[in-house]
């Protein structure tokens, strides 16, 4: 984006790829990925770790292989555009951001993106998250396989003794940017794995889309709706199109 | 301002704009190998290995490329030393209008440095951000395992001369 501006009248940079913001870390329980973590290197971090395999698959398949290689976490979160694969993985796994400058602390993604003097004079050194046993499952609606997604959809569900224990079920890309799908969250918290599936999952959640170039925002709340189903019914097994 | 590039292992000292583009400061300066695609991104026209790692050039702020290693096709190889990569394209006929040629040979570069021997999927995957307006794309998958062989064979480029790998 930084691209696409003026930069003639600048008197000087700061090259943010050089003040060792970079790389994940395991902090206790938690785990933190430095702000200039490219996509790739995140990707690949989490892989070799076994941690987070939503947000390794949302970020090894983001964008394409030479973008992979230059976008950054904390770039993605700062600017969080609506085709971003980072942020639904993140904002499923309930993480934090940590901020220097004018406000100096860590905050949760959620009121990050949604507080807009949080943004303003501030710098994201990098985010953390704790990882639970998951099961994950992420789609990123697009026409081809290197185009920019219309919404990506991430669910997580947590299964203790045969039952969902709790379900987060994030999109990304609707009017209000994301959003979190709590009537589905609630409506299948204590689900029993194997039995059938709720009907109409897809109808009963409230998201809004803009007209996009992708579909028409009537379209596109059709097909995130028929995604949730096939997206519930393959994380939860009851067979139909897992 | 002033900085010091290395470029295929030379050393140059270039004046160029705080905003300009590695893309732009690689050209102005008769880098012409590296081609100006769309400029946003999507096309891979304009790939280096940055470090060893596959960028656009037109998303990178040249002076974040100072005194790093940039390479270009023509640092892979040249017409008397082609690489295995450089060599397979020719052979397997994976150039048509020869535009997106370089980028594409220094994707195939960096994905095989890799993964040495990608299954379909992974060429696909390690190539997504390469575009070949001429479409000519089967060829260029052809390549790909082509000079994943001959790079396990020990670099050999199946033609008559030499070749790195």
């Amino acid at each position: 984006m930084l691209l696409r501006r003026d930069l003639s009248r600048i008197r000087g940079m700061v090259d943010l790829s050089r003040t060792g913001l970079s790389g994940l870390r395991r902090e206790g329980e938690a785990f933190f990925l430095g702000a200039t973590t490219t996509f790739s290197e995140a990707a690949r971090a989490l892989r070799t770790c076994g941690a987070a395999p939503a947000l390794s698959r949302a970020l090894g398949i983001a964008a394409a292989t030479p973008l992979r290689n230059r976008i950054t976490v904390g770039g993605s979160i700062a600017s969080f555009p609506l085709w971003s694969d980072l942020m639904g993985p993140l904002l499923a796994l309930g993480s934090s951001v940590h901020l220097r400058g004018r406000v100096a602390k860590t905050v949760p993604l959620e009121d990050y993106v949604t507080t807009p003097d949080l943004r303003k004079g501030t710098l994201v050194t990098g985010c953390s998250f704790f990882d639970r046993p998951w099961r994950v499952w992420y789609h990123r609606e697009v026409r081809v396989r290197f185009d920019y997604p219309a919404f990506t959809l991430t669910l997580l569900a947590l299964v203790e003794e045969e039952c969902v224990k709790e379900l987060r079920a994030v999109l990304v890309g609707c009017r209000n940017r994301f959003s979190r799908m709590t009537e589905i969250e609630e409506a299948l918290r204590g689900f029993p794995l194997g039995t059938e599936l709720p009907g109409g999952l897809g109808r009963r959640f409230d998201v809004a889309f803009s007209e996009r170039p992708h579909g028409s925002a009537a379209y596109l709340r059709e097909i995130a709706g028929v995604w949730v189903e096939r997206g519930l019914s393959a994380l939860l097994g009851n067979g139909k199109d897992s | 301002m002033q900085g010091r590039f290395r470029v295929n292992g030379k050393e140059a000292l270039w004046t160029f704009e705080a905003g300009a583009t590695l893309l732009d400061v690689l050209r102005e300066n008769g880098v012409t190998e590296v081609k100006e695609g769309c400029r946003e991104g999507h096309c891979g026209c304009c790939a280096v290995l940055l470090e060893g790692v596959l960028v656009d050039s037109c998303q990178v702020f040249a002076a974040t490329a100072m005194e790093r290693e940039i390479t270009t096709s023509r640092g892979l190889g040249d017409l008397r030393a082609p690489s295995a990569v450089q060599q397979s394209f020719v052979d397997a006929g994976a150039v048509q209008c020869g535009f997106c040629t370089p980028g594409m040979v220094l994707a195939t570069h960096a994905l095989l440095e890799e993964r040495p021997e990608p299954t379909e999927e992974e060429i696909a995957a390690g190539l997504d951000g390469n575009l070949c307006r001429c479409t000519g794309y089967v060829k260029i998958a052809e390549a790909v395992r082509l000079a994943s062989e001959r790079r396990r064979a020990g670099g050999n480029c199946g033609g008559g001369g030499g070749c790195g790998a």
